[in-house]
């Protein structure tokens, strides 16, 4: 029988390989030492340091040489810290003066400073502690006299507490390509790592490290976000030859990235990105993504305890725009509610939370919130292209309130002389369905449409989408979910309002010749699926695009 | 010597910026410190400076105690340099 975990996929689709357990946040050794020992010591703590150093300048040597500059930085500041003189000057004093074996003074030496930045204002610089552990262990392990394992020559999963980025940075030099982690964040640095790799990385398994112990072989299908062992020799030979094909699809999407997105017939299509944090427009761009087509704030507000501050969203909004300039970047406003819950916004538990206070209604109940975020937002347009979106508008009401606040805050916002951008164009998402029907309404105050599939379907079915159950019912080819697309791009094109689809049918490739067909300007998916976008649309013609529609509608 | 600088990288001086703020004042040499607000620190110190917590917009003031006026005076200009530049950050 097989043994199969559940977690949650954050890059890449499939691996197949050996388990090996990273072992972490084991306790080090501590006792204290005699004076005459200090010396010893402290001769270990420089060695441990000097290899460390060395073992880095390979790494971020042989990722500039892929030209993976950005990423080569990561490890050059790791070596910065590693020759900071406040830590290594923390750690010869807890040898020498303390007299602490070198394994606690290097534990507890770093400790101090991760404590730090744990506790600095923003998420940003929180997440530097996570690199110093990661130089900590490498330290540690050097000191523990376990020289770094070879990894042999076979494929090898990872399985881990944590995932550092160091960790995903030297993956392909020892033949990982996988990585099962316990813990784990979405927008963690090494998850925003893994995804510009393309690496499989799974997270959120609690179980992992009990359930796998041994040297077996696991499959990471990163599709229906599971971890598989003992599996019979056909099904790992089944997995094999889905791995050889998704190898094979890969070689032959490259060709598409320096095409631009069009039809058969060269018609073209905007193909954006949609991104959770600042961190992964690199892999936007990397992707030659037409622009942002959905910037999904909510995370700014769930890897906080406390509200993220107006110059926290501003710094995070503004890098997006200025590595995005001059292409578009829609900016949609928190979207917290249903099944993203924000420890920050402490929302009351509810029976029926996709139904209930969730996106605008907690807005424009909490104006003060909104208006931050609004702040943020208008500061940020002057950097760029930006365009807000509201998500989940259910009434014309709750666009007209949103507009004013809009413009209370660029009247404040010129009172202080601050720049933003005048122009910039207010949206709204098309996923109720109260906007299926009533968007003709509200088109004369809106300057954009986007189409929110994923909700879109959950509503005008009645289907959970989160209900394991319900997966056969959540279906994009119910004619009533297609009817209501096709309804809202019918609405647009009579008032010419221009409309785009963010959800994930937008990389559907069955469904994307319909989406085009009914005269969607863009398609905003991962970036790591833009090529097989633009694959897909290569293959069909607009008329061709039009018969789909009339072959699924009638 | 001392002179004050404003931050223009979009979010501030972090981590890149940090370090190579941090290998500027290390091969100047001299005694070199940097104040936001209150806080005072080891310019050599990438954690001590990154603990500043600089965001964009933000003045920092920079001491430098070298050999010579010369050298001191290269070390404060340099840095303008690299400030102004972004710390060779993209915009």
């Amino acid at each position: 029988m097989a043994t199969i975990l559940k977690g949650t996929g954050i890059s890449g689709e499939l691996a197949i390989g050996c388990l090996r357990i990273e072992k972490q946040g084991e306790r080090v050794p501590e006792y204290r030492i005699d004076e005459r020992q200090v010396r010893e010591h402290s001769e270990r703590f420089l060695s441990a340091k000097t290899q460390a150093d060395a073992a880095l300048g390979k790494l971020k040597e042989e990722l500039n040489e892929d030209g993976r500059v950005q990423e080569a930085e990561i490890i050059a500041v790791q070596q910065e810290f590693l020759d900071d003189p406040a830590i290594l000057s923390g750690i010869n004093e807890r040898i020498e003066k303390d007299l602490s074996n070198v394994e606690s003074a290097v534990y507890q030496g770093f400790e101090e400073t991760i404590l730090v930045f744990e506790q600095m204002e923003d998420a940003y610089w929180q997440q530097r502690s996570l690199d110093l552990k990661d130089l900590r262990s490498r330290l540690l392990k050097l000191l523990s006299g376990e020289a770094e394992e070879a990894y042999g020559d076979k494929d090898v999963i990872v399985a881990c507490t944590e995932l550092y980025p160091a960790m995903v940075l030297s993956a392909k030099k020892n033949r990982v390509v996988g990585f099962l982690v316990e813990q784990g964040a979405r927008t963690s640095h090494a998850s925003i790592l893994a995804k510009a790799f393309d690496l499989p990385l799974l997270i959120q398994v609690p179980e992992a490290l009990e359930t796998f112990t041994g040297e077996e072989r696991l499959v990471l299908d990163i599709g229906s976000a599971e971890v598989l062992g003992d599996l019979s020799s056909e099904e790992y030979q089944e997995y094999a030859q889905k791995l050889a094909e998704v190898e094979n699809e890969k070689t032959r999407l490259l060709r598409y990235r320096d095409m631009e997105a069009r039809t058969k017939d060269g018609v073209r299509i905007e193909l954006a990105a949609n991104i959770v944090s600042a961190e992964e427009v690199g892999a936007a761009l990397e992707n030659k993504a037409d622009g942002i087509g959905l910037f999904r704030t909510e995370f700014l507000y769930m890897q906080s305890a406390v509200l993220p501050s107006e110059e926290e969203q501003f710094r995070s909004y503004r890098q997006v725009v200025e590595r995005m300039a001059p292409a578009s970047v829609i900016i949609r406003t928190l979207d917290a509610g249903g099944d993203k819950q924000a420890s920050c916004l402490d929302l009351p538990k509810e029976d029926n939370p996709f139904m209930g206070y969730r996106a605008i209604r907690i807005c424009l109940n909490e104006m003060e919130l909104f208006k931050t975020q609004i702040r943020a937002i208008l500061r940020a347009s002057h950097y760029g292209n930006v365009r807000l979106m509201l998500p989940m508008i259910i009434s014309r009401e709750e666009i007209i309130r949103s507009r004013e606040l809009v413009e209370a805050v660029k009247d404040e916002l010129r009172s202080e002389d601050i720049p933003f951008d005048d122009r910039m164009e207010i949206g709204i998402m098309a996923e109720t369905p109260a906007s299926v029907v009533s968007l003709p309404d509200w088109l004369d105050i809106v300057d954009f449409v986007s189409i929110g599939t994923n909700d879109l379907t959950q509503y005008m079915l009645a289907v959970d989408r989160t209900n394991p159950k319900m997966q056969a019912y959540y279906d994009y080819g119910n004619s009533a979910v297609l009817r209501a697309i096709k309804m809202i791009c019918d609405a647009c094109t009579a008032q010419d309002t221009w409309v785009g689809v963010c959800g994930e049918m937008a990389a559907e490739k069955d469904w994307i010749p319909f989406l085009v067909g009914c005269g969607v300007k863009e398609l905003s998916v991962g970036a790591g699926r833009i090529n097989l976008v633009k694959q897909t649309l290569e293959q069909y013609s607009m008329v061709e695009c039009e018969d789909y529609i009339k072959r699924h509608l009638t | 010597m001392q002179r004050e600088y404003t931050i223009i990288n979009a979010i501030g001086l972090h981590a890149r910026p940090a370090a190579r703020f941090v290998q500027h004042c290390k091969k100047m040499g001299g005694k070199i410190t940097v104040t936001k607000g209150e806080k005072e620190v080891d310019a050599t110190s990438i954690t001590g400076v990154m603990q500043l917590g600089v965001h964009a917009q933000d003045t920092i003031r920079v001491k430098v105690q070298g050999d010579n006026e010369e050298q001191e005076l290269q070390t404060l200009d340099t840095l303008g340099e690299m400030v102004d530049d972004r710390f060779g950050e993209q915009e």
